[in-house]
């Protein structure tokens, strides 16, 4: 980017956009819209993938109309995740409160990718493993599928987690334990085994 | 923190240690380095622990074509940047550029009414009608259509017989307006201002970004119908039988989205959703979409036909698993191509609420 070195910390970053500067707007863009992207679609709340779209770009156009309105923050990607998942609950509630089965019903694998088979692989029976592996992913429920991907793929802390999850903090960990217990028995193996699989292509 | 006690698990549920193995940084190097040291038992729990969130961390989905979504959301946010700063620039070419929303609403059966009886009618009036606010009523009584330009920037073709009414300044947080006829909509978004047409027995409000609607008068229903994009659409009776105050959290409210129709039937006085006669490819999935077929899979036709028309298809992919199909189905409409792969494969379908339903043994070669 050709304006990295503009801005040190979020708090400047988003300082800067509140008084209306657009090249700070258009790096918290940067920075975070690939993963919001990726969190909804994770999500798998809807097959469409605009309903993804529309949402994330609502909430652009709401920061920048009410930009002068806006709290302080110095955590943005935070802030900007718990905005889209409010977003989000709230059109799925009336785009499909009326058929609630739509939610895991839908396969995931006809519209989207996973990004773990962009990873890597030569060796085919890694490929297999790890396939099995994002299979294993894909079934598990849309709050544990939410929980690892937040924690693991997007990084935050229980902490975080709770307020965007609208849980409270003991619930995160014992929902992680869950997925993490759902993952080891939907693919068969011993959680030592499956750690020898995947410990090669982590180095 | 004790972490003596820890279990791979424990470990890979904790904050700082996946913080050391996300970011490691000085402090969290040397914490866990010396924990190491100090307690060897654990170096190995832990080396497992440190895999499992690495291998954890790649356990996410990515749409198909991540930078043309990317692209897509910031045009349009950037289109509104731009409205705020450069009015007269936006203006120009607002139609261009903007996301816009093309809306045609047929209501044939008060078109022909009113033919009949006079043109003396009432607007369609809502529960929570404000008559403080002051409107503007707009009548095309000529034989042309008559366009009208509101005060956000929306447009609105009103044909023959057709009658409007909405607000001389739109309220804050919605734009409504009454219609009685039939009209062609192209709405300027914001999200922020819902758009809103009531008419006798329908509420439609506008949800998605750039889109069309097609309607088809009929002769005895209200029918609203969706060509790209995505409209809400909900029926006066549920509205007033709900007391609800918004139309769009109701319940009974039916989501339009490209060749679905929603039909008001006066018999059964409510909504129906159907598949519209002749579904149209959708333009974003146009360009790269064959239909020619050579030892296909039945999923793989389904997935493309699904993509290409926006219209889910429901059948059990562990039946059908051997099922493929050779072919040319790229001049069909969406229903001969059905049609095809029934008569190749034997399988039946069905079409029920806005999906199609395939139902049969198996395939019979």
């Amino acid at each position: 980017m050709a304006f990295n070195s503009l801005h040190n910390s979020d708090l400047e970053i988003w300082q800067s956009f509140k008084k209306g500067d657009k090249i700070a707007f258009a790096k918290i863009y940067q920075l975070h819209a690939k993963s919001l992207l990726n969190y909804g679609v994770t999500l798998r709340i809807s097959s469409n993938l605009s309903v993804v779209e529309d949402c994330i770009q609502d909430l652009f156009l709401e920061l920048w109309q009410s930009r002068e309105n806006l709290a302080d923050t110095d955590a943005i990607k935070f802030y900007l995740f718990r905005a889209l998942k409010n977003k989000l609950m709230r059109t799925v509630k009336y785009d499909f409160s009326r058929n609630t089965d739509e939610i895991d019903e839908l396969s995931g694998g006809d519209l989207f990718e996973a990004s773990i088979e962009r990873i890597l692989i030569e060796e085919e029976s890694q490929k297999e493993r790890l396939e099995r592996l994002k299979i294993a992913f894909d079934g598990l429920s849309q709050r544990q599928r939410e929980v690892i991907n937040l924690k693991y793929y997007h990084q935050f802390s229980n902490t975080q987690i709770a307020e965007i999850m609208e849980l409270n903090y003991a619930s995160v960990g014992n929902l992680i334990q869950k997925a993490l217990m759902s993952l080891r028995q939907s693919i068969h193996i011993s959680i030592h085994f499956f750690l020898l699989i995947f410990s090669s292509f982590i180095r | 923190m004790n972490y003596s006690h820890y279990n791979t698990i424990d470990f890979v549920k904790d904050d700082f240690f996946c913080r050391w193995v996300q970011n490691p940084d000085k402090h969290t190097n040397t914490f866990w380095q010396d924990f190491m040291r100090k307690h060897p038992e654990k170096r190995t729990v832990i080396l497992e622990a440190k895999s499992l969130v690495k291998t954890l961390g790649t356990m996410q989905t990515t749409p198909i074509d991540e930078d043309a979504s990317l692209e897509r959301m910031w045009s349009g946010v950037e289109l509104e940047m731009q409205t705020s700063e450069a009015p007269s620039y936006w203006r120009r070419f607002q139609w261009q550029l903007a996301a816009s929303v093309l809306l045609l609403i047929g209501l044939g059966y008060w078109t022909n009414y009113y033919q009949r009886e006079d043109r003396n009618y009432e607007i369609p009036q809502l529960a929570n009608y404000n008559r403080e606010v002051e409107f503007i009523e707009n009548q095309n009584t000529s034989n042309q259509p008559m366009s009208i330009k509101m005060s956000d920037g929306s447009e609105i073709v009103l044909q023959k017989n057709t009658r409007i009414k909405y607000p001389k300044v739109f309220e804050k947080t919605k734009r409504e307006v009454y219609l009685v006829g039939e009209a062609f909509f192209k709405v300027k978004r914001n999200p922020q201002k819902p758009f809103i047409i009531y008419t006798k027995k329908l509420i439609t409000q506008v949800l998605g970004t750039s889109f069309t609607i097609k309607a088809n008068p009929d002769i005895e229903e209200e029918r609203v119908i969706v060509k790209t994009g995505k409209v809400s659409v909900l029926s006066q009776t549920e509205l007033s039988n709900q007391n609800s105050k918004s139309s769009i959290t109701n319940p009974n409210t039916v989501i339009v989205t490209p060749n679905q129709e929603v039909l008001y039937e006066l018999s059964k006085a409510k909504l129906v959703k159907k598949i519209v006669e002749t579904p149209e490819i959708l333009t974003e999935a146009s360009d790269s979409q064959t239909f020619i077929y050579q030892n296909a899979s039945l999923a793989s036709v389904f997935s493309d036909l699904e993509k290409a028309y926006g219209i889910k298809i429901i059948y059990d992919s562990k039946l059908y698993e051997d099922c493929t199909i050779n072919g040319n189905l790229s001049d069909e409409t969406m229903f001969d191509k059905l049609n095809s792969i029934s008569k190749i494969t034997g399988l039946s379908y069905q079409v029920f609420d806005a999906q199609i339903i395939i139902s049969g043994q198996g395939c019979n070669y």
